[in-house]
């Protein structure tokens, strides 16, 4: 099941939300279109790259993940496992282009809008790995050394031999997340997995604790100017 | 600085393509593209019998800063992938053109690696960013 509030849509499950995603990127690839955007948020689920699938715990843990209230999907980026839920607001866009920007100017192009969200609310932020946060890794949008947000990205390529690129990619935001109930989700999975990493909620933070409490936005209000930002940031590529 | 060599034909995404004495063509990705994507943490590997057409998707990576898609270079049927590098995908970082080889494929058309980019019109491409 699908709602929207302006620019943000909820899809109910969160298989379906990870399959509007592959919709978004096989429409670019097949040449529908050039560009795709969509700002969507989810219900509570634990989302797992591909290698996960490997190991040999895994059955085990998503259906005890699944039994807790988490139930756990694939996607199709790298990465490591991350939380879905309400509070959070996923930014996924895919565009065609003759050859790639560089991963690391991918990156800086993803990050940027999410970075300005935070200095709108009078935080400096920047792009960096944050020890003890869920799916580590550089680029992360990071404000007083905290996790604000966590990004992928996927190369792929139209269809035929030196068709044009085509480059997804995805920011997952805290904006008004229950990080210490995500938090636990990814560290009882990675437990029932075997995997000893834990994650640490308090080096996490969401965009409405980043406001003052008399000019907190709402979800919808934050997910529009994300959308608006990105939409204009398609245009210029 | 990446390296390239005169023994391999390769294509403008960034896969190599070696002819063996058997008429077999190795297929792997190469240095530069390996360099870009920095630590690789996975790699799926087509199936064994598979038939690739050239330009199609045939494998995934996924280092710690992207998943790529991997593309056949050539159309063909695949004889047999390198099992090593799904144990250990740091192998595709250490030696790309050697240990680091994706699958070896029977070619529909021999004559098909006449249309790929030799390693100076391939380190043209990369140099031109």
């Amino acid at each position: 099941m699908k709602s929207s509030k302006g620019h943000l849509t909820h899809i109910a499950t969160p298989e379906n939300a990870l399959e509007d995603e592959r919709t978004l990127l096989a429409r670019v690839r097949s040449g529908e279109v050039d560009s795709a955007l969509s700002v969507w948020s989810t219900n509570n689920a634990l989302v797992v790259p591909r290698r996960v699938l490997r190991n040999p715990y895994f059955d085990h843990a998503r259906k005890r993940s699944e039994a807790r209230g988490w139930p756990v999907t694939v996607r199709d980026s790298g990465g490591d496992v991350t939380p879905q839920g309400l509070g959070i607001i996923n930014v996924t866009y895919a565009y065609c282009c003759r050859r790639y920007p560089s991963i690391e100017e991918s990156y800086r192009v993803l990050c940027r809008p999410i970075i300005d969200l935070a200095s709108s609310f009078g935080h400096v932020a920047d792009c960096k790995a944050v020890d003890g946060s869920f799916c580590d890794g550089q680029y992360n949008v990071v404000t007083d050394q905290k996790k604000l947000a966590g990004t992928a990205q996927r190369r792929s390529r139209r269809h035929g031999q030196g068709a044009p690129a085509v480059l997804f990619a995805h920011a997952l935001i805290l904006v008004n997340a229950n990080i210490v109930a995500s938090v636990n989700a990814i560290n009882h999975f990675n437990r029932d997995c075997g995997q000893p990493t834990t994650i640490d909620a308090g080096v996490h933070v969401n965009v409405f604790d980043l406001a003052a409490p008399a000019v907190t936005p709402l979800l919808e209000d934050v997910a529009d100017s994300l959308y608006s930002q990105y939409f204009e940031l398609l245009r210029s590529v | 600085m990446s390296e390239f060599r005169a023994d391999l034909k390769y294509s403008e995404s960034h896969e190599w393509v070696k002819l063996e004495a058997d008429g077999s063509v190795l297929v792997g990705i190469t240095d530069h593209a390996q360099d870009a994507l920095g630590d690789v943490v996975y790699i799926e590997l087509p199936d064994v019998g598979d038939d690739m057409e050239a330009g199609a998707e045939v494998a995934v990576i996924e280092s710690v800063k992207a998943a790529s898609d991997v593309y056949a270079p050539i159309s063909g049927e695949v004889l047999e992938t390198n099992q090593a590098l799904q144990e250990d995908p740091g192998i595709l970082n250490r030696s790309p053109y050697d240990m680091g080889w994706f699958m070896r494929i029977r070619p529909n058309d021999p004559s098909s690696l006449e249309d790929l980019l030799d390693e100076t019109a391939y380190r043209v491409l990369v140099e031109e960013g």
